[in-house]
């Protein structure tokens, strides 16, 4: 434990240190230019805070999912041994349920990332199965 | 001093006194980190050198003999650039992020050991897979948060792809790496590499290590994965609107990775320290250093290599190849590592 937060003591102050040295260095000028987001050279236009596609939802939630169940596994892991067969059966019904939840999203077509029309989603996530 | 240097060589780490768990982990730390800073300074000479040599140009010899002093030159300019901190960002936020991806890529290489004897590792946790995973996935938090902070459309558009390819690829990543913990029978780094004496893992586990290798990829948004910087099309991602040492260590954290994640992958699946032969005239515990560096050394080549060779990913073949094709692979192999396990119980260096 100390050797970790000594360790990580090290490298903060390197990167502090060199977030510093610059910001000491660096000459400062603001003007109406340079203080805008940068869109290209073109006016910006609207606020920066948009509206996500709801693929990046699902993904965020699949994640905290199948991470977990992940997660769950490391514990049998260190005992595959002394645990045998009758541990390996029992694990695979564990990694049975999980998977079935990811044939599940895939079969909904919760896995297609393309932009697609409503007639043609449809059609792609009936075809995947 | 004398009694210090015997505690270290004899006492296992877990019973050093605190003080000298601090100050074998200041002096180690320190050469880690310089030696990674400077490492990752040569690393973008190294990538820009090769890459011109495989597209049949020169690269950069401005700079000194070869382009040699060409990183001074970079670090000495991008110190004295302003350091711009612009009105419409979130202020305390935006210069956390970099700090962040700073210490969450760093902080890992504290549980790999370097060599034998057992001061050759800041600190070999009993956990240290999880601790690598753990970091990982904390290191996500600096992209969202740069992302997010720069109230920029390209850079919130970069750290939400990034975001979604770093956690999706995660998966995989800690699945594959599930089933060399098997095969050890531990989450201890130190472990893992002892448990290769005989038989490195990428043998036992060429699948997994093929998988691990491409999720790596992935992770540190490294070509043909770079699509939260695909220039094209989101100018620079989560960066844009950083300047000066601010971006430079958004820069360095990606540099940093990849030597970290070849460190990880040498000493997961090509046996840490352990060499093929005993090379003449060396000392035992430098022997160990020297053929995990030449590990890690070829394995940065690997990357620059792939990055030369392939082509940018479209984002939903990248989200596809992560979710349909890699997480299903993963548990194929865990499952059939299990079985060989428990038809096989030697296996991995078990008696």
């Amino acid at each position: 434990m100390v050797a970790i937060i000594v360790f990580s003591l090290v490298i903060l102050s390197q990167a502090v240190a060199a977030v510093v040295t610059s910001y000491l260095l660096g000459i400062r000028r603001h003007n109406a230019h340079k203080d805008m987001p940068f869109e290209s050279g073109i006016a910006p236009t609207g606020d920066a805070r948009l509206r996500m596609a709801i693929p990046y939802y699902l993904v965020a939630i699949m994640f905290i999912l199948f991470d977990v169940e992940i997660l769950y596994l490391y514990p049998y892991a260190l005992v595959v041994r002394e645990l045998s067969w009758p541990g390996l059966i029992k694990a695979m019904i564990f990694l049975f349920f999980v998977f079935a939840g990811l044939v599940y999203i895939w079969l909904r077509g919760g896995l297609i990332w393309r932009h697609l029309s409503r007639t043609a989603f449809k059609k792609a996530s009936s075809s995947q199965s | 001093m004398k009694d210090f240097w015997h505690v270290i060589n004899t006492l296992p780490q877990e019973q050093w006194p605190p003080l000298y768990s601090a100050i074998q982990s200041l002096i180690l730390g320190g050469v880690i980190v310089g030696a990674l800073l400077s490492a990752a300074g040569y690393l973008v000479l190294l990538e820009r050198k090769v890459l011109a040599w495989m597209q049949h140009r020169v690269g950069p010899n401005r700079c000194g003999p070869f382009g040699l002093l060409q990183p001074l030159a970079d670090v000495l300019k991008l110190l004295t650039k302003e350091d711009s901190l612009p009105p419409f960002v979130d202020k305390w936020l935006f210069i956390a992020a970099p700090a962040i991806i700073m210490l969450t890529a760093i902080l890992s290489l504290a549980v790999v050991p370097f060599g034998q004897p057992q001061w050759l590792v800041v600190k070999d946790l009993n956990v240290g897979i999880l601790f690598f995973l753990a970091l990982s996935s904390l290191g996500v938090y600096s992209i969202v948060l740069a992302g997010w902070s720069s109230n920029s459309k390209y850079a919130a558009l970069g750290g939400l792809r990034a975001t979604a390819q770093m956690i999706s690829y995660e998966l995989s990543m800690s699945m594959s790496l599930l089933a060399a913990v098997m095969l050890a029978g531990s989450l201890s780094l130190n472990k893992i590499v002892e448990a290769q004496s005989s038989l490195w893992f990428v043998i036992l586990q060429p699948l997994g290590f093929v998988i691990f290798v491409i999720s790596v990829i992935a992770e540190s948004r490294r070509a043909p994965f770079d699509l939260p910087e695909a220039e094209n099309e989101i100018v620079a991602g989560f960066h844009t609107e950083y300047s000066s040492m601010k971006f430079a260590l958004f820069f360095l954290g990606e540099y940093v990775a990849v030597v970290l994640l070849s460190f990880v992958i040498s000493t997961i699946y090509l046996g840490g320290y352990h060499g093929l032969f005993d090379i003449p005239y060396i000392p035992a515990a430098i022997e160990g250093p020297i053929w995990l560096l030449a590990k890690v050394g070829f394995f940065i080549f690997f990357f620059i290599w792939i990055r030369a060779t392939y082509p940018r990913f479209r984002y939903d073949h990248l989200m596809e190849l992560g979710w349909k094709y890699m997480i299903p692979l993963s548990v194929l192999n865990l499952i059939a590592t299990a079985v060989l396990i428990i038809l096989f119980p030697t296996l991995g260096g078990h008696k």
